[in-house]
């Protein structure tokens, strides 16, 4: 009870900091982006949000060989000198009579995409990447949240502003593809857990505490 | 008489739906555990507060709050608990209203107890593309919570859970539209205000870009929309000014009843009634702006009202100034709230029966294009420097027309108002308000889309 009280603690003033630490100014400059296809329109970005965006309210249901998915979106990183990762999330529904696993993704704004888990490692949570993929049982769902699992855009090069899209495939384990848009939400709060590499031995910054 | 009462509110614990009714004595439930919850102050209260219109008398009150004080700790928690009573009243969270559709909710709708207006500000070089994105997102938003969902990003849907008729009205200002290259889309009028005699406009209020109208029967409710809405808008634009208001609490007073402002009034009681003549006074029909049919215009007044001043407005001078009785809001010329005011009727001394200065006589539409439905809400944002409340109205008015409506009659009302004693217009901004999304569309597509 103690040790939760303090970790509760040590959140709140954590996050304090991130959001006293919020500029705009330092929002970068014109970025392109391809758009979801409903909305046929790529459009330079200003330095404020990105065009393009189609969030329907009960979100699109993109399908995929017995999987589809649902509800996605992605942490939008408007300052790229702030932190080179960010996750993708959604409601992913297997749609066969077999279990599927999910063994690894690719996305359009940068060549590194891993699966992480989030986890409790040395009585703090910590992301990493999971180990034998995401098991989905027949009929299962499985939620790509944040502080859960998540898929996660390593090694950016540019900024992802609000409203810009990102092209995302997911592959299982026997090959077969599920792809789908997500859009850049603002999350200037979260992100908390550090990164823990393969070898977890090394950390790096979590993206989402300074996106702003 | 109190152990009584507190089974009869034990056992409507157990039955929350059930409505609320007065006792035999015309005392209800609520008045009994609200005496008690003050019970440190129940003798006074009894003594010169506890007016319910039918309840027997002050002593009979005050015996009651004592008694329920005493009594009723069990299940509400103790008498100095924050806790509230669990008594019987009709729930209202779970009501919700509608998105989707020709018209805009927040206008002809049901006018909530909690509205907060937010002016906001296209950041530096937003173009069409900005607009349309921060639209659809917070289109998006608005979905979510006007059904009570959590909105896409949120993590929990606990605090979204009980919408309690939340609405979220967009209106764009000339900004927007110069924004997205198409200026002549607004209607002039609408676009740039005239300058009124007896404005004493402040900058902090002015105009905007764009303004969210947010209202809820649940303030906890609005203030996590209000947020969740800035949040996702923060990419695209800035807060310019935001203004809280209330009017009466739901229960308070039978529904359908005219709220009443800080100065005591009924305030809109001339608002059209009937839904075809209402709707006939706020959607536009003007083919010249197509995207705008099924929309509105709409205009937010910021008024302070000299509050001191005007409770001390002695004898018959509140109901001159007005035209209207404080009491029932009925018009000096008629019996009840709903009677015609009567401009022309005189006294046997031959004096204007409603003084030709009135509010209630200066504002009375002369014509059917005149007609503004009102659905302001009262402020009360602490003191000003020099010691008087910075409290008074956000007025606000929806019509078809604004040259013809407000702005005809707001010239009036500048030109001769008694109330202009009081009140001051500080602040002022006027809005094009679009028809209302279509299903999985978002607001302003007409005009984005155009």
């Amino acid at each position: 009870m103690r040790t939760r009280t303090t970790t509760l603690l040590a959140l709140t003033v954590g996050t304090g900091l991130a959001l006293a630490g919020c500029g705009q100014a330092s929002t970068p400059a014109a970025t392109t982006t391809t758009t979801a296809s409903a909305a046929a329109a790529t459009t330079t970005g200003t330095g404020t949000g990105t065009a393009g965006a189609v969030p329907t309210p009960d979100g699109k249901t993109y399908q995929g060989e017995g999987l589809e998915i649902s509800k996605t979106w992605v942490k939008a990183i408007p300052d790229i000198a702030k932190g080179k990762m960010t996750g993708i999330f959604g409601t992913i529904k297997n749609t066969s009579t077999s279990e599927i696993v999910i063994v690894s993704g690719s996305q359009d704004q940068s060549a590194k995409t891993e699966l992480h888990e989030t986890t409790m490692i040395d009585g703090a949570m910590k992301m990493r990447e999971i180990q034998g993929g995401y098991k989905i049982p027949a009929g299962g769902t499985f939620e790509l949240k944040p502080g859960g699992n998540h898929v996660m855009i390593m090694d950016m090069t540019k900024p992802l502003p609000a409203g810009a899209t990102v092209k995302v495939t997911l592959t299982t384990k026997d090959g077969k593809k599920l792809a789908f848009d997500a859009v850049a939400w603002p999350f200037p709060g979260g992100g908390n857990e550090p990164y823990v590499d393969k070898t977890g031995m090394g950390t790096a910054t979590p993206a989402m505490s300074t996106t702003r | 008489m109190g152990r009584a009462r507190a089974r009869n509110d034990s056992g409507a614990g157990a039955s929350p739906q059930a409505p609320v009714q007065g006792s035999g004595g015309g005392i209800s439930r609520r008045s009994l555990l609200g005496g008690g919850a003050l019970a440190a102050g129940a003798a006074l209260a009894g003594a010169t507060s506890c007016s319910q219109p039918s309840s027997g008398s002050a002593a009979a009150t005050g015996t009651s709050a004592t008694a329920a004080a005493g009594s009723a700790g069990a299940t509400t928690g103790g008498p100095v608990g924050v806790a509230r009573p669990a008594e019987a009243i009709a729930l209202f969270g779970k009501d919700k209203i509608g998105f989707y559709g020709d018209h805009q909710a927040g206008i002809l709708t049901g006018q909530q107890a909690h509205g907060v207006f937010v002016g906001l500000n296209l950041r530096p070089g937003s173009g069409v593309d900005q607009v349309r994105t921060m639209l659809q997102m917070l289109s998006d938003d608005v979905a979510h919570l006007v059904a009570g969902e959590k909105p896409l990003t949120a993590l929990e849907p606990d605090i979204a859970a009980n919408p309690a008729r939340l609405t979220v009205t967009f209106g764009f200002g000339r900004g927007l539209f110069a924004a997205i290259g198409k200026p002549a889309a607004m209607p002039p009028a609408l676009a740039t205000l005239p300058a009124f005699s007896t404005d004493k406009l402040e900058p902090a209020w002015g105009q905007t870009d764009l303004v969210l109208q947010i209202c809820s029967e649940e303030p906890v409710t609005l203030s996590y929309a209000q947020r969740r809405l800035l949040r996702d808008a923060e990419p695209f634009a800035t807060v310019a000014w935001v203004q809280s208001g209330f009017v009466n609490s739901l229960g308070t007073e039978p529904p359908g009843t005219t709220p009443r402002n800080l100065m005591g009034m009924r305030d809109g009681t001339a608002n059209e009634r009937d839904p075809e003549q209402a709707a006939a006074v706020v959607w536009c029909t003007d083919p010249a702006y197509p995207w705008l049919v099924g929309g509105s215009h709409l205009v937010i007044r910021r008024m302070r009202i000299d509050l001191p001043l005007w409770d001390d407005l002695e004898g018959e001078g509140k109901e001159i100034a007005f035209g209207r009785r404080i009491g029932d809001g009925s018009p000096l010329t008629g019996t009840t709230e709903f009677d015609v005011v009567d401009r022309e009727k005189k006294d046997d001394k031959g004096f204007f029966v409603i003084d030709p200065g009135a509010h209630a006589a200066r504002a009375q539409p002369r014509t059917a294009d005149e007609r503004i439905i009102r659905r302001a809400y009262n402020y009360d944002d602490g003191y000003l420097p020099s010691g008087t409340p910075d409290a008074g109205l956000i007025f606000v008015c929806y019509q078809k027309d604004v040259e013809k409506a407000f702005i005809t009659v707001q010239k009036r009302l500048a030109e001769k108002d008694a109330l202009n004693i009081w009140a001051t217009h500080v602040g002022s901004a006027s809005y094009a308000v679009p028809p209302g999304p279509k299903p999985g569309g978002y607001i302003g597509q007409s005009l984005l889309e155009s």
